[in-house]
């Protein structure tokens, strides 16, 4: 048998495996938002009408604007934010108490996540058995219906703390990687531990940093499971996030073609985002540039 | 420029001791070496002069100051590292203003300063590219010029010169013994090649296993190694070395012997070995050029065969052996001598040139 022949023996599993799972979904539920299937299953074209009727759709100004807020709130302060500082200062730390500070932030990753929902459930119950609520009522406070007075705050809060590990880890990994004598030179040459971060440490990790400001963008953008299971997207519509509304539209309200629409967009919104960065970190900087020897 | 004073310094990583109480000087503006095999402490010793490492014990003096609990900003150091630790993502500009941003200095100010050192070490045309842009000697300057910018007092260098290729290291050589003796900046200069440390160093630390093996001028420990370890280190191709003998005195005369060689010793070696008290066990070392091929028995000296020819051009390099077993011997020849292999010949030694040790102690005897 040819080499080449060969070689498509041992990918055609994959190749099968990737069109089933990735590429048919993916033309099925672009095919998908331009019918309005509902719970009858019936194919019925409709063209565009899905997405001139998301343009009406009054609950989609929220939607977008908790959508933008959530997202972009939990990056900034959790998952590129809170990572890059545990990072940052778990690498200045001696290496004992580092490792030390940085298991304790993995630790949600390693709850199952319906039990880490119900966990926070549990802290905001607006009774006195809710531990918040428990602490305030030993210092003679009234109990607090905090899901329903910052239902917004919980989720960011709930998603950042376990989402702020993964880049902690990459963001350390990739600290750890620079060479100890830049840091030597550094110390030597009298530079503060400010002067040291912004100017070595940050441009020698800005490639982790696109990395994990896109990744995270965009599983924000897809995520909704721990909203689903704290707020399931209320008060009224006040946490209802994109892809928690394509997830109702489709599932509760069996409106599937308007959801597969819905999604659509989604996925439209994570590209713009994804180039967006690429342009802000000056992606083609990052590429190696010829080395050139001259004397 | 101040003098440095090290005093039974120590470092111990857990159980690895990787310095282990060495003491030693180094005067106002002088230039010393510190020369050892890898892994014997070398880096370790000067990242604690430098401050960044905190000694497990002993002390550290800049004149008549303590430096031991000083931070690395406050000792006035410039250091070049192995790998230059220039920072990629800088231009060569900022590689070499970054002290001086450090110190908050004036722009004018840093402009005219990195324009002067570049001007020094003729890299001015490099100003704007980055360290990945430029060739191994020129960012060997470069680590250089970021060293020399803030004007330091103590000039600290890790085997700067390592990475480069056999050309290149000897012009930085003498490059770099210039500029320190023009500018009178006190250097203690790390390297693993003894040549480095002979031609550059007016004292050399000569280091083994975090210890010091020997502290002298490259002549003193060249021409009278303390031990073993500093004989064979020092000197290329190395101090010849005859291992197993016996010291024997028959009809008055003394002689170092094993079963195939037979040296007859002049009398004032001979009265140290009976001070030392050692009768087995000694080595006999020579270096190469102390010794001469001749073809009859004359004065002091030992029966060899010739083994194979090294041809230098201007020398040549005779490789001897006394018998099958034995080591091999180096002696230089001019290249008109004539010996064929295999030829029984007799290697006659320059009295002044023996050293004898004890191969217990590793100690010089004679
Ligand atoms: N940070 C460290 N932690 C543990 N061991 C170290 C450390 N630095 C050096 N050592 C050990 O100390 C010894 C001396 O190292 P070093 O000073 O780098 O040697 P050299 O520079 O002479 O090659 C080596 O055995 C090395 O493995
Ligand atoms: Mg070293």
């Amino acid at each position: 048998m040819k080499g080449k022949g060969k070689a498509w023996i041992f990918l055609t599993p994959m190749v099968v495996l990737v069109v089933m799972f990735f590429a048919i979904p993916v033309i099925l539920t672009i095919v998908l938002s331009f019918t309005n299937m509902d719970y009858t299953f019936k194919w019925n074209f409709i063209g565009l009408g899905n997405f001139k009727d998301i343009a009406t759709d009054f609950v989609i100004p929220k939607v977008l604007l908790n959508t933008l807020i959530y997202t972009f709130t939990t990056l900034a302060l959790f998952n590129v934010g809170c990572a890059l500082l545990i990072s940052l200062l778990t690498t200045s730390m001696p290496d004992r108490w580092g490792s030390f500070f940085r298991t304790l932030w993995m630790l949600p990753r390693l709850t199952p996540s319906v039990v880490y929902g119900i966990l926070w459930l549990w802290i905001f119950d607006p009774t006195e058995h809710g531990l918040v609520n428990f602490i305030r009522a030993q210092m003679g406070m009234p109990p607090q219906d905090w899901l329903h007075q910052a239902p917004m705050v919980i989720i960011i809060v709930a998603n950042g703390f376990i989402g702020a590990s993964m880049g902690m880890l990459i963001f350390t990994a990739a600290i750890k990687a620079i060479p100890t004598d830049y840091y030597r030179a550094a110390l030597i040459d009298g530079a503060s531990w400010w002067m040291i971060t912004r100017k070595i440490t940050l441009p020698l990790i800005k490639w982790q940093l696109l990395f994990v400001t896109a990744y995270q963008t965009l599983s924000l953008l897809t995520s909704f499971e721990y909203i689903l299971i704290i707020t399931n997207g209320g008060p009224t519509f006040r946490t209802e996030v994109w892809a928690l509304y394509t997830y109702h539209m489709a599932f509760s309200n069996y409106r599937f073609g308007y959801g597969a629409a819905l999604s659509v967009i989604l996925v439209i919104l994570g590209t713009v985002f994804a180039l967006l960065y690429l342009k802000m970190f000056k992606f083609e900087d990052l590429m190696q540039k010829p080395k050139v020897e001259v004397d | 420029m101040p003098s440095i004073r090290v005093v039974n310094l120590k470092k111990y990583f857990g159980k690895v001791k990787a310095v282990d109480g060495i003491s030693f000087e180094v005067k106002d503006g002088e230039f010393v070496a510190l020369l050892g095999p890898s892994g014997c402490g070398k880096t370790t010793t000067l990242l604690m002069l430098a401050g960044i490492y905190k000694p497990t014990g002993g002390e550290i003096w800049f004149d008549d100051q303590l430096m031991n609990d000083v931070p690395p900003k406050f000792r006035e150091i410039g250091m070049v590292f192995q790998n230059y630790a220039l920072y990629p993502h800088m231009t060569i500009y900022e590689n070499i203003a970054f002290p001086l941003r450090a110190k908050k200095m004036e722009e004018g100010e840093i402009k005219k300063r990195v324009y002067d050192v570049a001007k020094k070490l003729m890299i001015e045309k490099l100003l704007d590219r980055k360290p990945g842009q430029i060739s191994g000697g020129q960012q060997q300057r470069v680590a250089l010029a970021r060293a020399l910018i803030k004007q330091p007092k103590v000039l600290l260098f890790d085997e700067p010169l390592s990475n480069l290729d056999a050309k290149l290291r000897m012009m930085m050589r003498a490059e770099i013994k210039k500029l320190q003796e023009d500018l009178g900046i006190t250097s203690v200069y790390v390297t693993h090649d003894q040549a480095e440390a002979m031609t550059m160093a007016s004292r050399i630390v000569v280091f083994n296993k975090g210890k010091i093996m020997q502290y002298g001028t490259p002549d003193e420990v060249y021409r009278n190694p303390k031990n073993l370890f500093v004989a064979t280190f020092i000197g290329n191709p190395a101090m010849n070395l005859i291992r197993n003998l016996s010291y024997i005195r028959k009809d008055g005369r003394a002689f170092l012997i094993s079963k195939s060689l037979h040296l007859e010793l002049p009398e004032d070696v001979a009265k140290k070995i009976e001070e030392a008290k050692k009768q087995e066990g000694l080595v006999l070392g020579f270096r190469p050029e102390d010794a001469e091929i001749v073809h009859e028995e004359s004065g002091l000296g030992f029966w060899a065969y010739v083994y194979v020819l090294e041809p230098l051009g201007r020398d040549l390099i005779i490789n001897l052996k006394v018998s099958e077993t034995d080591e091999l011997i180096k002696v230089f020849a001019e290249s008109g001598v004539v010996v064929d292999k295999d030829e029984k010949v007799f290697v006659k030694l320059r009295p002044e040139g023996i050293h004898v040790f004890d191969s217990e102690t590793e100690e010089l005897i004679v």
